[in-house]
């Protein structure tokens, strides 16, 4: 069972929302934060799941798509540490994993508070 | 509207993709590769965007089964990364991609360029 995880900062660039209302106003914010609270935790369970397993491959696998996604809602913050714990996972280095994929861990889950009331009433 | 297919196996990115360019072309998104190598051959694209990183069959596999396909041969793609490490460019150019577009795509007007220019028949 997983330890329980440590608050982090969500950091969100309103930009990243922002955008968002540009390209294709709430319609776009609502699918696309809802596609985040979806996968996103489970992303970060998978990746741990992987870290205990030692498998740098599944590892890495869970990590690579959080950059994106964590970018495209204004995440500056987690998506900098997912690719940093991407690039760890792909040396292998297990000591600085288990920092990086905690604190990716708990940063995807102050995220994912903040955005939540935002799928029901878009913010400006 | 000219056609275009997306393969791309996050929703969040299909979804800002299709934000960018549905204005402008006609997107026929997939969200893996057997799907997409399906959906192209019945229908095909004028260009295609395609993730490196799909689960099973991979980016770079996906591109030679295209090449395979009937016109498949000419057909322009585009690789789409969250990869963007020394190297990377060539290397996907040097699998048969045309062009080479890094996720998150921060540059929309680049990515439209892009695409311009692999559809110009001057190219």
């Amino acid at each position: 069972m997983d330890q329980p995880l440590p608050r982090e900062s969500a950091s969100l660039d309103p930009e990243g929302i922002a955008r968002l209302r540009r390209l294709g106003g709430d319609a776009l914010i609502a699918k696309v934060l809802t596609a985040f609270l979806r996968d996103m935790p489970a992303r970060a369970a998978a990746a741990r799941a992987a870290l205990r397993a030692r498998d740098s491959v599944r590892l890495a696998g869970a990590l690579h798509p959080m950059v994106s996604t964590a970018w495209n809602v204004g995440a500056v913050e987690l998506a900098a540490l997912a690719r940093e714990a991407e690039h760890a996972a792909k040396a292998e280095a297990w000591p600085a994993l288990f920092d990086l994929v905690g604190r990716t861990s708990a940063t995807v889950a102050a995220v994912c508070d903040a955005l939540e009331p935002l799928v029901q009433r878009p913010a400006a | 509207m000219t056609p275009l297919a997306l393969v791309e196996d996050n929703e969040d990115n299909r979804l800002v993709c299709e934000a960018i360019l549905g204005d402008r072309y006609a997107i026929a998104a997939y969200e893996d590769g057997p799907a997409a190598l399906a959906g192209i051959a019945a229908a095909p694209p004028a260009l295609v965007l395609l993730d490196i990183s799909l689960p099973g069959m991979d980016g770079p596999a996906v591109l030679r089964a295209l090449r395979e396909l009937p016109g498949g041969a000419t057909l322009p793609v585009v690789a789409l990364t969250a990869h963007a490490m020394p190297g990377d460019r060539e290397r996907y150019l040097g699998l048969g991609f045309d062009a080479y577009v890094t996720k998150p795509i921060v540059d929309e007007e680049a990515l439209v360029a892009t695409i311009e220019r692999l559809l110009s028949p001057a190219r």
